[in-house]
């Protein structure tokens, strides 16, 4: 026997599937052959590799816990997976609509008043008209040192009561705060922890811009209380909207 | 019976493509038992076996449509949680190629632990593990035909008789497609440098 026939028949060999004339020639060539017996050797080890264990039961609710699955898929195929994404995509999508739309009832009465403030301030220099623009919750730099109620406000400001408590600090001062809890109504003033200095700038110079005009003017005042509460609601209720759209994990 | 048995599937399974769970359930108290024992061959723990079970019937009844209406259930089953195990165990494979003497991932110990019923040594059992994950990687990257003859054989423990009804060919192919098949997996083996150690190779 040639090692070609005996790689033919090596499988069978294994499984003692062969006859025994068959099986007299193999193991005679086995012998005098190392390398088909390094065959034989290794498809040996490797048939029966999983069949060296008895038969198990399966656990007792595997069944059911199976079925389950398999209703459930049912049932979300019979309503239709389309009509389920549809009705993701529309919570988005009205949680996008009611998010804009609050924050622009919010938003813009406070953008009409401040382009209202600049025209009303169109007299002075240019070089205080530019920071009376920039002045509107966009600054990124510091502003300069030189002006002057940017000093005063700045020696008078505690900026960890600011940031800690805004409503304590309306009322203390008498700085209304322009702009700041509409723009980011969740995140940087709530956590009290941010140490930005551009940030503080950013309210300092707000404060100003309305110091400088009225004293008497607040954000409430400004757009309102029921645009503010609604505005404020909508915002909420915008982003659950949009979180509960999230897709599910399975 | 067998006749019967066959035709008795392949309606269930017309059944369950149109929605009737009923059937589908129907095939799954048939035929659980033999795929949670395909499972836990593979991966020898008790609760891996029933998570690759569920798996794989689910897989099943998503993919029924695929389902070669010429072919067997059960084998079709059988050859997608084999699949299902291995990406299991592809998944918990924390390193490839350490070699097998030194290998002592507790994990591995962990799978090899709920089958002592012979006397466990640590050292033999993680090498057999190792050898199995190797080994059902190079059945998964088999042909199709050689890999049903080789899961039909080695995980269902069919004689070639048996198998030669299963799959409706001659003792004669069966022999000679496990043979490839074998020699194939053999070759793959190799490749994966000593993952056939010296110890192994003289149990048999």
């Amino acid at each position: 026997m040639s090692c070609h026939e005996l790689q033919n028949l090596i499988s069978a060999y294994v499984d003692d599937e062969l006859t025994e004339e068959e099986n007299l020639l193999i193991s005679d060539h086995l012998d005098s052959c190392s390398e088909c017996n390094m065959l034989y050797l290794e498809m040996g080890a490797i048939s029966g590799m999983f069949r060296d264990v008895a038969e198990v039961e399966p656990p007792a609710g595997l069944k059911n816990k199976i079925m389950s699955q398999v209703t459930i898929r049912e049932k979300k195929e019979a309503s239709g997976m389309i009509y389920h994404m549809t009705w993701n995509l529309r919570r988005v999508a009205a949680g996008l609509i009611l998010f804009f739309l609050s924050m622009g009832i919010g938003i813009y009465p406070l953008l009409s008043h401040n382009m209202a403030l600049n025209d009303q301030d169109s007299y002075l220099s240019k070089e205080a008209d530019y920071e009376e623009i920039e002045s509107f919750g966009v600054r990124t730099v510091a502003p300069d040192k030189s002006y002057e109620g940017m000093a005063v406000l700045e020696s008078e400001s505690d900026y960890e009561d600011e940031k800690s408590d805004e409503e304590s600090e309306d009322s203390d001062d008498g700085v209304p705060m322009l702009g700041i809890m509409e723009i980011n109504p969740s995140e940087d003033e709530a956590d009290g922890e941010n140490e930005d200095p551009a940030d503080d700038q950013l309210m300092i110079t707000g404060e100003f811009t309305d110091d400088s005009l009225s004293e008497d003017e607040n954000i409430i005042d400004i757009v309102g209380t029921p645009n503010l509460v609604f505005s404020f609601t909508g915002v909420v209720f915008g982003v659950l909207m949009i979180w509960y759209a999230k897709p599910s994990k399975k | 019976m067998k006749k019967d048995d066959l035709q008795e599937d392949r309606e269930l399974v017309e059944k369950a493509i149109n929605g009737d769970t009923n059937a589908f359930e129907k095939l799954l108290v048939k035929y659980e038992k033999m795929v949670f024992n395909v499972a836990y061959r593979i991966l020898r723990n008790r609760e891996d076996a029933a998570d690759a079970t569920q798996e794989a019937f689910i897989k099943a009844y998503k993919s029924l449509g695929s389902f070669r209406r010429d072919a067997k259930f059960s084998t079709w089953v059988c050859t997608i949680v084999s699949n299902t195990c291995y990406d299991f165990l592809r998944k918990h494979k924390k390193h490839k190629t350490t070699p097998l003497y030194y290998s002592n991932d507790e994990e591995e110990t962990e799978i090899a632990l709920p089958d002592n019923s012979e006397i466990v040594d640590p050292l033999k059992m993680a090498t057999a593990s190792e050898l199995r994950y190797f080994l059902i990687k190079a059945i998964e990257e088999l042909e199709e035909d050689q890999k049903e003859v080789i899961i039909l054989r080695e995980l269902k423990d069919y004689s070639y008789q048996e198998i030669s009804e299963e799959l409706d060919v001659s003792i004669g192919t069966v022999k000679s497609r496990l043979n490839r098949a074998r020699l194939k997996v053999v070759e793959k083996l190799r490749k994966e440098s000593e993952l056939l150690p010296s110890d192994l190779r003289q149990k048999n």
